[in-house]
């Protein structure tokens, strides 16, 4: 199912909608509604994904071997008895996540090289 | 509190008619994922009406319907290519090994014209026949494969590469369809046949050089970036000498014309035939395009 390039490096720069699920699910596995509001909180509702771009995107994630299916249960969290599915990172998902984040703050390091960035962002010692 | 919200009739009538669009999506997409793109829109209907009420549902039903608008276009443009790419990307590489190959009889008939052993052959014409098929078949298979490379590293290259293989591949299957309909019709004049061929052929491989030029630049392989460049290079160098051949019976005798004609033939089949495996062998591109 999975059609994984053999370089990891072709999978980059990821969209923001991929960039913010993968970084949704870092921390543990979520269902598409959790990952939709962590990624809203993220970002503080600047990548608001409606559910078509949340499964458009965590269709091609799957089969491009980024993240997998755990299993289908309902969420304690929440008050409601539904069951639902849920998502977690794969080893390669987790590599790519960081290759891209760390692409990213080299970004940064040229912008606040060129002194782009306020000073609240140049003591972040990134 | 939960359960009371989800019976509101705005709620109900929204999820309805959520679940009522999603028939515009391509099936396999909606089979797969309809309904849990539906338990989370009846999540989000749910916070929204909470929230904010029925301005609360308007302001979803506005993100919502440009979401459907967007995705709606990327699962139709993702679906048509990973229909098509995967399986289209393996069978092309097979169509530029093959079509390289199929040129083979072509160069060989070539040469004993070059060298005037052909009339001395027993079964020449069987030998010319074959290599007239082999060159129809090359020239079909040859715009497959320039299309494949179009899907799998169109990416890689951009537009302006992307722009070149489709003007290769346009060219090669425009010249395949003139060159069928001369064979039938201009078959006793040769000369319109073969300026149609030689053009054909250079703007198939010119656009194979320029692409060529432009993988140098942009490195779309992981290796063999220099294939393309060589196989655009040496095949105009070879049509350009067996042009000047069968029309000017001059160079006939000229060893070093025919030495040099057989190693452009020869690299630039190798190219090819390394070009088709490379492609054959890779991953769709468009699981880079999430």
């Amino acid at each position: 199912m999975a059609e994984s390039l053999q370089n990891p490096e072709e999978y980059l720069p990821l969209t923001p909608a991929v960039f913010n699920i993968l970084l949704a699910l870092a921390d543990g596995e979520k269902h598409g509604y959790g990952i939709m509001l962590e990624v809203e909180a993220n970002t503080k509702g600047q990548v608001l994904m409606g559910p078509g771009t949340l499964y458009g995107s965590i269709k091609r994630m799957f089969q491009a071997g980024l993240i997998e299916e755990s299993d289908e249960r309902v969420d304690p969290e929440m008050d409601d008895p539904r069951r639902r599915s849920y998502y977690r990172l794969t080893d390669l998902g987790r590599r790519i996540l960081r290759m891209e984040a760390e692409r990213l703050v080299s970004q940064v390091r040229i912008a606040r090289l060129k002194k782009i960035l306020s000073t609240e962002f140049s003591g972040s010692g990134i | 509190m939960i359960g009371q919200s989800k019976d509101v009739p705005m709620i109900v009538f929204s999820v309805k008619f959520y679940e009522w669009l999603l028939v515009a999506y391509p099936a396999r997409f909606r089979k797969e994922y309809g309904s849990q793109m539906v338990e989370v829109f009846r999540d989000c209907c749910l916070r929204a009406f909470r929230q904010g009420g029925m301005n609360g549902m308007t302001s979803l039903w506005a993100v919502t319907l440009l979401d459907l608008i967007r995705s709606l276009i990327t699962e139709y443009l993702h679906k048509e290519t990973s229909m098509t790419s995967p399986k289209f990307i393996r069978l092309s590489g097979w169509a530029l090994m093959t079509g390289a190959t199929a040129f083979l009889p072509f160069f060989i008939t070539n040469m004993l014209v070059l060298t005037s052993y052909s009339p001395l052959l027993r079964g020449w014409y069987i030998l010319d026949l074959i290599a007239s098929f082999g060159v129809v078949y090359g020239s079909i298979l040859l715009p497959i494969g320039m299309l494949g490379l179009r899907a799998r590293y169109g990416g890689q290259v951009g537009e302006l590469g992307k722009g070149i293989l489709m003007a290769g591949a346009l060219g090669g299957g425009g010249f395949v369809v003139t060159m069928l309909y001369g064979m039938k019709y201009f078959a006793e004049d040769i000369s319109v046949f073969w300026v149609i061929f030689v053009a054909g052929l250079t703007l198939q491989f010119l656009s194979l050089l320029l692409f060529g030029a432009l993988a140098l630049v942009r490195k779309p392989f992981r290796r063999g970036n220099g294939l393309p460049l060589a196989a655009g290079l040496s095949a105009p160098m070879f049509i350009k000498l067996s042009a000047i051949v069968m029309q000017v019976r001059f160079f006939v005798s000229n060893p070093i014309f025919i030495i040099m004609s057989a190693v452009g033939f020869i690299f630039m089949t190798i190219a090819l035939i390394r070009l088709g495996y490379i492609l054959q062998a890779s991953e769709p591109y468009e699981a880079a395009g999430i």
